[in-house]
């Protein structure tokens, strides 16, 4: 706020600066495009749930001594309430042996979306920085060509396996459990970021900005976070937050076949193997968690889409713009 | 002369290798090239204007990336204040560009559009050294004035402007740093005329303020005549003819510039004579012929032209005019006007009457 007094004319009111005015950019756009707003409001709704599932226990736990569970039902609490339909006291029913479904779907929520984001996250750090790597510096005959043509090489070579084959064959080299699981995911979601974000590299690199900066006398590590890794951001992102979804049904389908997190372990993949034999019965056994995954890839894939627009100033200023119509013009003269 | 010149260029020459082809490698040919500036020289002075017009592919925007340290040149020397400055990098490199500054063609695409007008124009001052946000600010609110725009743009991205305010905040970028000599790579082709008038007034009047050299690509004629000093013609590669605005355009003695010159199009119809006929497309670059490049579409070549390239030489009683051309001192007096660059609606017989109409 201090150093937004520079010695030229204040002029007419300013517009906001900085973060503030993105937010109330965001605000705006948000109540133009009820989709994204779904997205934005479902994914909040989502990880508000993750982190008081997953936190108020080990919290409480911390600091009295015996945690205060958030879940009605333990997740493999038996009752003598067996099959029921949803109800009040069951919003998704029960199981053959009385336990609570909504109870176990939400318990499965933050394993499923801490490798939702374990995955990408690690796909996208790994995977951006080489791709970034090998698109910036490539040309032909340097150490940059050279260490590009074996990044690529070396992608290519996992590129070659579909990433869920690849996915179920490490798991099961690895053997079974939690983390096996996760880190055959991650092995196999990489290479699809080193080449999206080479590709991305490659069309911003030879922009005439780029070399306007270069002939401005830019180093090449500023060029590439300032003027390549800010433009490509925004696919990234996008894909980003899509892929999200992706790798959920990824790792529930590894459960799903069987070889991925032991069956004891709560996740909306195992939840299904579970029940599937009740399918007919009990339907609301096996819908619950293939809701579960429905709606969270689905409130990731509008989140990103919307991002997609929020990201880019252009389209984010021509957003406002036309919701602003709707909302007093307190932006622009 | 006992000062250096601004800048000098010695037989400057940028090839742009071809990916060498199977058969290439099977009869054993030798790797290929874009001979894309194949032997220029030239120097400038401090404070003056040298205009490089030559048609698309002739090289000179090639030549001007060189000059701006964009493209490093395959050979030859590149000399600034007397010292050599062919090869930089690193903290050599950054001073050299505190000096020299580029303004490129495409005013949409040579803006970020991810970064606000003080962060554009106050890039190449953050990359001479670490300003803090607030000095930055500052200056870059100082600068815009000089351009002819508003200081309390600083907070708006490039799509905000129109295309010649997108224009004047390349030239502020370019000016920030106070550099000696500024390359203006086609500066106002992509603006319209009217623009096009602001623009070079602007460029002329910074220049007499601050004694800024420009080194001027455009195929812009008028521009050329209205801010240059001295002008190069350029062909393939090859510097054609050098000498002063007026001595070049309006009694040009290379072909070629008479050529170029009577491809202009001119409001007095009666004017319009064709004696000489230029045909043809520009050659390749990739493997150009011997002799004089022009040969294959001038109409004064003789033998001598297809054998032996024409050396860029002092014009007798020229006045530090250089022309390469065999045969200079015979086709000096032909006037540009007698020239038809594509073939005349009215063939075969040569047209002489108003209604020629050139392309």
């Amino acid at each position: 706020m201090a150093d937004a007094k520079p010695a030229v004319p204040p002029g007419p009111p300013r517009r906001r600066i900085g973060a503030l005015r993105v937010i109330g950019d965001l605000i705006t756009v948000l109540r133009a495009n009820p989709l994204t707003l779904a997205g934005f409001v479902l994914v909040a709704l989502i990880m508000g749930t993750a982190v008081l599932v997953a936190g108020v226990p080990f919290v409480s736990g911390l600091f009295t001594g015996h945690s205060v569970e958030v879940l009605p039902y333990a997740p493999n609490q038996i009752s003598t309430a067996v099959k029921q339909g949803p109800s009040l006291a069951h919003p998704f029913g029960t199981d053959n042996v009385g336990e609570d479904i909504f109870s176990q779907v939400l318990y499965a929520l933050p394993l499923d979306l801490f490798i939702g984001f374990a995955v990408t996250g690690f796909a996208l750090l790994v995977g951006g920085l080489l791709g970034l790597v090998a698109g910036y510096w490539d040309s032909p005959g340097t150490v940059g060509g050279f260490s590009s043509v074996a990044i690529l090489r070396v992608t290519d070579v996992f590129l070659a396996f579909p990433s869920l084959v690849l996915a179920l064959a490490i798991t099961a080299a690895l053997g079974r459990g939690t983390f096996p699981a996760i880190l055959a995911i991650m092995l196999s979601w990489w290479p699809y970021y080193v080449r999206l974000t080479r590709g991305e590299v490659l069309a911003v690199k030879h922009l005439p900005y780029v070399t306007a900066a270069r002939g401005a006398g830019v180093s090449d590590l500023r060029i590439l976070r300032r003027h390549i890794l800010a433009n490509i951001l925004e696919p990234l992102t996008v894909y980003y937050t899509m892929d999200v979804g992706t790798v959920l049904i990824t790792f529930s389908t590894i459960n799903y076949v069987g070889i991925g997190v032991p069956l004891t372990v709560p996740e909306w993949g195992n939840q299904i193997v579970l029940y599937q034999d009740f399918l007919l019965n009990l339907p609301w056994t096996v819908a619950a968690p293939g809701l579960a995954i429905f709606i969270t890839v689905l409130a990731f894939s509008l989140l990103g889409d919307g991002l997609r627009d929020i990201l880019d100033p252009r389209s984010r200023r021509a957003l406002t713009r036309s919701a602003g119509s709707a909302s007093a013009g307190s932006e622009e003269a | 002369m006992s000062t250096p010149p601004l800048l000098e260029v010695r037989d400057l020459v940028k090839h742009f290798p071809l990916p060498r082809t199977f058969g290439d490698a099977l009869a054993g040919r030798p790797r290929r090239a874009v001979r894309a500036v194949d032997g220029v020289s030239f120097s400038m002075a401090g404070g003056e204007t040298l205009g490089l017009i030559g048609e698309s592919g002739s090289g000179k925007t090639t030549l001007g990336w060189v000059v701006g340290h964009l493209h490093p040149p395959t050979a030859g020397r590149l000399l600034f204040d007397g010292a050599d400055a062919t090869s930089l990098s690193g903290s050599a490199l950054r001073r050299w560009r505190r000096n020299v500054q580029t303004v490129f063609q495409d005013p949409v695409g040579s803006l970020d559009p991810r970064m606000r007008v003080w962060q554009i124009v106050g890039e190449p001052l953050s990359a001479q050294r670490n300003m803090g946000r607030a000095e930055l600010r500052n200056r870059v609110g100082e600068l815009l004035p000089q351009v002819g725009l508003p200081p309390d743009c600083l907070d708006q991205y490039p799509h905000e402007f129109s295309g010649g305010g997108r224009q004047r905040l390349s030239l502020a970028r370019a000016l920030s740093v106070e550099p000696r000599l500024i390359v203006l790579d086609e500066p106002t082709s992509a603006l319209d005329v009217a623009v096009q008038a602001q623009i070079l007034n602007r460029l002329v009047e910074l220049q007499r303020e601050r004694g800024i050299a420009y080194l001027l690509i455009t195929h812009n004629v008028s521009a050329v005549r209205y801010v240059a000093d001295r002008v190069a013609v350029m062909y393939l590669g090859k510097v054609a003819e050098l000498g002063s605005v007026r001595q070049v355009l309006e009694a040009p003695v290379h072909p070629y510039t008479k050529a170029l010159l009577a491809a202009l199009p001119v409001a007095d119809v009666r004017r319009r004579r064709a004696r000489y006929r230029i045909t043809g497309e520009i050659p390749t670059l990739v493997d150009p012929p011997p002799g004089c490049r022009f040969a294959a579409r001038c109409p004064f070549v003789v033998d001598l032209c297809r054998r032996v390239e024409p050396l860029l030489t002092e014009l007798a009683g020229g006045g530090g005019r250089l022309v390469a051309c065999h045969r200079a001192a015979e086709v000096a007096d032909v006037r540009p006007e007698t020239f038809v660059t594509s073939e005349p609606t009215a063939a075969p017989s040569p047209p002489t009457g108003p209604g020629s109409v050139v392309s």
